[in-house]
């Protein structure tokens, strides 16, 4: 090493005379040598200098794939700390709930045929508590661990569930949904129920965004196409209000809501939906107005 | 005077879910008896008693399970009817695998609570005359 780094360096300036030197054949033969070392020298050199930058990508996608796992760990706690929190809630809630229902009944029953009105107004009661029984029951059932019941679909299929399922919605809010849905989309992997819970929320996200844009935003586009051999994207683009800078760094955190009712979790168990069928739930703003949410789904193919 | 009204035993470490159910047994001419903790209950009633406890399963202390073993194990001869405000569907079959009459989800219909009461008597009432 210590010999070939001297011969280069005079070589080089060698390599650059300003005046033309007479040589002899023996120096010429040298020269030649030396051209051929340093030329063999550079191709190796470039060659490690690729081999170093292939290196650092590699380096660079574990860094990332270790990112992407350590966001994946946090999502997967803090979904689990939210079951965790809601299970406790519900707990707490239905306890006095309980109550609240037998001190009703007991009631109507010692009132036995007397008083109607009163009869009336205590059934009232235990029917509000039925309803708010009904409500945990669903917030339980939404966050369930349940496992994703997987088969074949069509995810033009399921986007044409969801649509017939919320159109009515969508026309009374004098609203207009396209679909502009790629007819050659090789089926998908999934979980049909949590696929349109996902759609659904989505386009009820759009829907309110659009009522908060004013009368003139009113349009919204669900399309699906192939983002590339093993992925089908869709894309929920609205003409609402879009999302402010503040807003979308927080977007899918649990709890997380810019409605005055609102629960703050539809965005972040739709995510963990997706992300559960080895797919991505992102938003964008539009160029022009409004936000566009888009998710990935991995194609059924090569399994 | 011997009272021939049923006596049930409501074991619950929620104050006013105890409170509640009592208010409402005693509209259909039960005999009720409430507990806030498992100690309470053991110290208060013998183990020889007859009759009818409706279980919390989710207690601070000693929970329901816990105490139906024990009940179990000491040859109680009280039917037990677990309740619980948390949703676990192996709850219910766990619940008759340990013998108990039944198992209700919190918050529950008052009649549905009595109908399982009812049997549970009548069950009673039948192992006796046998």
């Amino acid at each position: 090493m210590e010999t070939k780094k001297k011969e280069i360096a005079p070589g080089r300036r060698r390599a650059a005379p300003k005046k033309p030197v007479r040589q002899s054949a023996g120096e010429k033969k040298a020269r030649n040598n030396l051209g051929k070392k340093l030329r063999r020298q550079i191709t190796e050199l470039q060659k490690r200098d690729e081999q170093l930058k292939q290196g650092a990508d590699r380096e660079k996608a574990a860094d990332r794939k270790i990112e992407e796992q350590r966001e994946e760990l946090l999502h997967v706690t803090r979904v689990g700390k939210l079951a965790e929190f809601v299970s406790s809630l519900a707990h707490e809630i239905s306890q006095p709930l309980t109550a609240i229902h037998s001190y009703a009944q007991a009631a109507q029953r010692m009132l036995a045929d007397r008083e109607p009105q009163l009869q009336e107004i205590l059934q009232h009661i235990i029917n509000d508590n039925q309803r708010a029984a009904a409500v945990i029951l669903r917030l339980r059932a939404l966050l369930k661990k349940s496992k994703p019941t997987f088969e074949t679909l069509d995810i033009n299929a399921v986007i044409n569930d969801t649509i017939s399922l919320i159109i009515t919605h969508i026309t009374v809010r004098h609203k207009i949904i396209k679909c502009e849905l790629d007819g050659k989309l090789p089926p998908i992997k999934g979980d049909r129920i949590q696929l349109q819970q996902v759609l659904l929320n989505l386009v009820s996200n759009s829907l309110e965004a659009m009522d908060a844009g004013g009368a003139d935003s009113c349009e919204m586009t669900i399309k699906s196409s192939r983002k590339n051999a093993r992925t089908i994207l869709v894309e929920v683009t609205d003409s609402g209000s879009g999302i402010s800078a503040k807003n979308m760094k927080k977007l899918f955190s649990h709890f997380f809501t810019s409605k005055p009712d609102g629960l703050g979790m539809g965005l972040s168990i739709s995510r963990s939906i997706v992300e559960a069928h080895g797919g991505r739930l992102k938003a964008r703003n539009n160029r022009g107005r409004g936000a566009t949410f888009y998710f990935t789904i991995p194609t059924n193919q090569g399994e | 005077m011997f009272s021939k009204r049923k006596l049930i035993y409501i074991l619950d470490d929620d104050e006013s879910v105890c409170c509640a159910l009592k208010t409402l047994l005693l509209t259909y001419e039960f005999e009720v008896m409430t507990f806030n903790s498992a100690k309470g209950f053991f110290d208060a009633v013998p183990m020889d008693a007859q009759g009818c406890l409706v279980l919390d399963i989710h207690m601070s202390g000693s929970d329901g399970w816990t105490v139906q073993k024990r009940l179990l194990d000491s040859g109680s001869k009280l039917s037990v009817i677990f309740i619980s405000a948390e949703k676990k569907e192996s709850a219910a079959d766990r619940a008759l695998k340990v013998g108990a009459v039944g198992f209700l989800q919190k918050p529950f219909d008052g009649q549905t609570l009595v109908d399982l009461i009812d049997r549970a008597v009548k069950n009673m009432d039948s192992t006796i005359k046998k």
